[in-house]
């Protein structure tokens, strides 16, 4: 199983400015709610998941992705045998399984809307290196003080996701059950495993800000950059792309598809 | 010329009551090289972060004396100041990076500094060259082994072109290898740059030939022994007046563990790789080898810790690799590396007894050995204490209080020597060998190949997930050599062997 983090990779969507996926994510998300067409957030849930089984043929491993297709599929056959308004569809005679075409439209609108959403967000994160949308930020005017917040973050965070699991493993050792003498115990193994792990934590924070503040940090209000991406051509193509796709899609969607 | 200036410096940390740098006073003159060396908890780390300016940054820092660099007076000036003419590489260099790649870690400060771009690049090649690290330039931090990422902090300081350099035992955690490589790219700086370089370190033998300015702080004074020489001479003194070890043929004792085609594969990436061994009654065995080759995981594998992929763990009549960890842990005393992962209460005392609450073997008895073992160990004034304030040597000798008061018949420690003075890590040797000799097995991975020659039966090396060697102590040190790791062989072991 994989972790739901970037991969890199040297797909078209890995080298896309970050800035332009990030403003692209947020608008898409916003579109998909404003469009209530249940058979264009189909296609473009269909679409969406096709595109990511290109990029990512291994994305079944990609930990969370089942249930995100589980809970979306779940979505869809509640709708379907709960909701019995409108035109009868299916099964008449059995009430508890008839199909209704309320029914099949609620559940298509709201299971691809989730589906489409979520896998969005997937195409982000996959293919998006966040130091590099930190810098990205940076560049646009962020002051650096909180770009580095989000970077020593994604620094810190799997360092101490090991030492959480160091910290459990030598609760373990000694003679540490989690599984057993109630509430109040578990609480207690709950501070006993906290203690260390946030003294860890704080001891490698007063570290990280001698090593920061002893290379300079925060003596300027403006810092240079080594390098920095820019939005190319295939931004471009991208924005083309998304600005025709979900033109049409409002276009249809207004104009009434049924 | 001289460069650093200290004039009676007297350093006392907040919340403590005795100052831990005492009346210090030395020069050392421009481009230098300096080894600031002295037992365990003797103060060198703080000189060293005196000196770098770390300690004055608190609001009523509690000092005296003064330190000058180059005329500038350390504690006048602010941090970022202070690195332009003092920069201090950290014992451990994952606690000093700040990005997460090798080009962004070196750039950090340069951009900080609002250096133009060309010549942030420009740095980047150079400081990379001088520690021969050309080769990483393009890659992620977290990728990197331990030795890789020492070059990088150091690297990452270099390219601020800072009048001193310091570093606080860059080797500590690295395997021989690794440490000869930081060696070598300290002794290019040296060659080429003529830097002022402190260098704060137990492994005296390796920087003889840098010929030194030797500095020695004992109880946070400086001592009047100026050769590496005459300091060692003390340091053997010390450690004949400890009880002398004769290791012992156990090869006849019985069975305790026995390990048969053993593989652990993690995250797509096998790191043990059919391993066959034994453990039997009255063992103390070292287990060696480079960085990442397996030692932790062998371990953590006979715990129960890690489920392996394929192989048998037969021991204490059952298949240890199918038990729970807690169903062990009456049989298994385990101690990781790091003392700060396993204190996890609010007292000392119960710091020690909580294995022997968690199996329910807390007898009024025990309660009263505790006591005992408290006070051998010289932790009985602290028995209230929060163990996190504990120093270093008190923590680790309260890990290994907390696994023995029950006796377990097999003890796995994984790196305990790291960061202990060369008499310290002999008195540990000693306690470890006694433990043995009661009808124990110790399995302790290890670098100090004196020390194991010294004191222990047999010797195991592992390298990329096998077994390479597996002999009695004094087989193995030649079977290593054979195989091409000769820089876990320090020279002393191969005279005596080979005179």
């Amino acid at each position: 199983m994989h972790k739901l983090t970037y991969q890199p990779g040297a797909s078209f969507l890995h080298r896309i400015y970050p800035l332009t996926k990030f403003f692209w994510l947020i608008l898409a998300s916003i579109l998909i709610f404003i469009i209530n067409n249940p058979y264009i957030l189909l296609v473009t849930a269909g679409l969406s998941m096709l595109i990511l089984f290109f990029i990512f043929p291994n994305v079944w491993s990609v930990r969370g992705f089942r249930f995100v297709l589980g809970t979306s599929f779940m979505l869809f056959i509640l709708y379907l045998l709960f909701e019995k308004s409108g035109r009868m569809l299916l099964f008449a005679d059995y009430p508890l399984l008839s199909i209704t075409s309320t029914g099949l439209q609620t559940g298509l609108l709201v299971s691809s809307r989730y589906l489409s959403i979520i896998l969005f967000s997937y195409f982000f994160i996959l293919t998006t290196d966040p130091s590099q949308l930190a810098y990205a930020l940076m560049a646009l005017g962020l002051p650096y003080r909180f770009g580095f917040m989000l970077v020593t973050a994604l620094r810190l965070a799997p360092i101490l996701e090991q030492e959480g699991l160091t910290i459990y493993r030598a609760q373990l050792v000694r003679g540490v059950e989690y599984d057993h003498k109630g509430l109040k115990k578990f609480f207690l193994l709950i501070q006993q495993f906290l203690t260390p792990l946030i003294f860890v934590a704080l001891k490698r924070a007063d570290s990280l800000v001698f090593s920061m503040e002893g290379r300079g940090f925060g003596q300027y209000h403006t810092r240079s950059f080594r390098t920095l991406s820019k939005p190319t051509y295939l931004d471009t193509l991208m924005n083309i792309g998304c600005f025709l796709y979900f033109s049409t899609a409002l276009l249809l969607n207004f104009g009434g598809l049924y | 010329m001289a460069c650093i200036e200290v004039q009676d410096f007297t350093y006392t940390y907040p919340s403590e009551n005795a100052p831990v740098v005492r009346d210090v006073t030395l020069s050392l003159s421009c481009g230098s090289f300096s080894v600031l060396t002295g037992r365990s908890g003797s103060g060198k780390s703080t000189l060293g972060k005196a000196l770098a300016g770390f300690l004055f940054q608190d609001e009523a820092p509690n000092y005296q004396g003064k330190i000058i660099v180059n005329g500038t007076d350390m504690a006048a000036i602010p941090l970022y100041a202070a690195s332009e003419r003092v920069a201090y590489v950290q014992q451990n260099p994952e606690d000093q990076f700040c990005t997460l790649t090798v080009a962004d870690e070196i750039a950090f400060g340069l951009e900080n500094k609002n250096i133009d771009p060309q010549e942030i690049i420009r740095r980047i090649n150079a400081s990379l060259a001088i520690v021969k690290g050309d080769d990483l330039l393009e890659r992620d931090l977290a990728d990197l082994s331990g030795g890789e990422k020492q070059k990088v902090a150091i690297a990452s300081m270099l390219a601020l072109l800072p009048d001193v350099l310091i570093l606080d035992e860059p080797t500590s955690n690295l395997d021989p290898e690794a440490t000869q490589n930081i060696f070598d790219a300290l002794r290019h700086l040296q060659e080429s740059h003529k830097m002022t370089v402190i260098i704060i370190e137990h492994k005296l033998t390796q920087l003889k030939d840098f010929h030194p300015e030797l500095i020695v702080l004992e109880n946070g004074k400086i001592s009047p022994i100026d050769s590496i020489e005459a300091f060692q001479a003390m340091l053997e003194q010390e450690a004949r007046e400890l009880p002398t070890v004769i290791t012992r043929d156990s090869r006849a004792e019985g069975h305790l563990i026995q390990i048969k085609n053993l593989s652990v594969h993690l995250g797509g990436h096998q790191i043990l790789d059919d391993i066959h061994l034994t453990l039997k009654h009255g063992e103390f065995i070292a287990i060696m080898g480079p960085n990442g080759s397996g030692k932790s995981t062998l371990l953590q594998t006979i715990m129960g810790l890690i489920k392996p992929s394929s192989g048998t763990i037969r021991g204490f009549g059952q298949d240890l690799s199918k038990a729970k960890t807690s169903s062990l842990v009456e049989k298994i005393g385990f101690v990781f590396q790091n003392p700060d992962h396993q204190l996890f209460t609010n007292s000392v005392y119960d710091e020690a007894v909580l294995t022997l609450k968690n199996l329910d073997m807390l007898t009024p008895q025990m309660e009263s050995q505790t006591r005992l073992w408290l006070k051998e160990m010289h932790l009985d004034e602290r028995s209230d204490d929060h163990p996190q304030r504990l120093s270093y040597g008190e923590k680790r000798r309260l890990n290994l209080l907390a696994i023995l008061l029950h006796q377990p018949k097999l003890l796995l420690i994984d790196e305990f020597l790291i960061g202990q003075d060369r008499h310290n890590a002999k008195r540990w040797m000693g306690y470890f060998r006694n433990y043995a000799d009661q009808g124990h097995c110790v399995l302790l991975v290890n670098h100090h190949m004196e020390l194991t020659q010294k004191f222990c039966d047999r010797i195991i090396f592992v390298d990329k997930g096998k077994i390479l060697v597996d002999q009695m102590t004094e087989e193995a040190i030649p079977s290593i050599v054979e195989r091409g790791f000769q820089a876990f062989v320090p020279q002393v072991s191969m005279e005596a062997l080979y005179a």
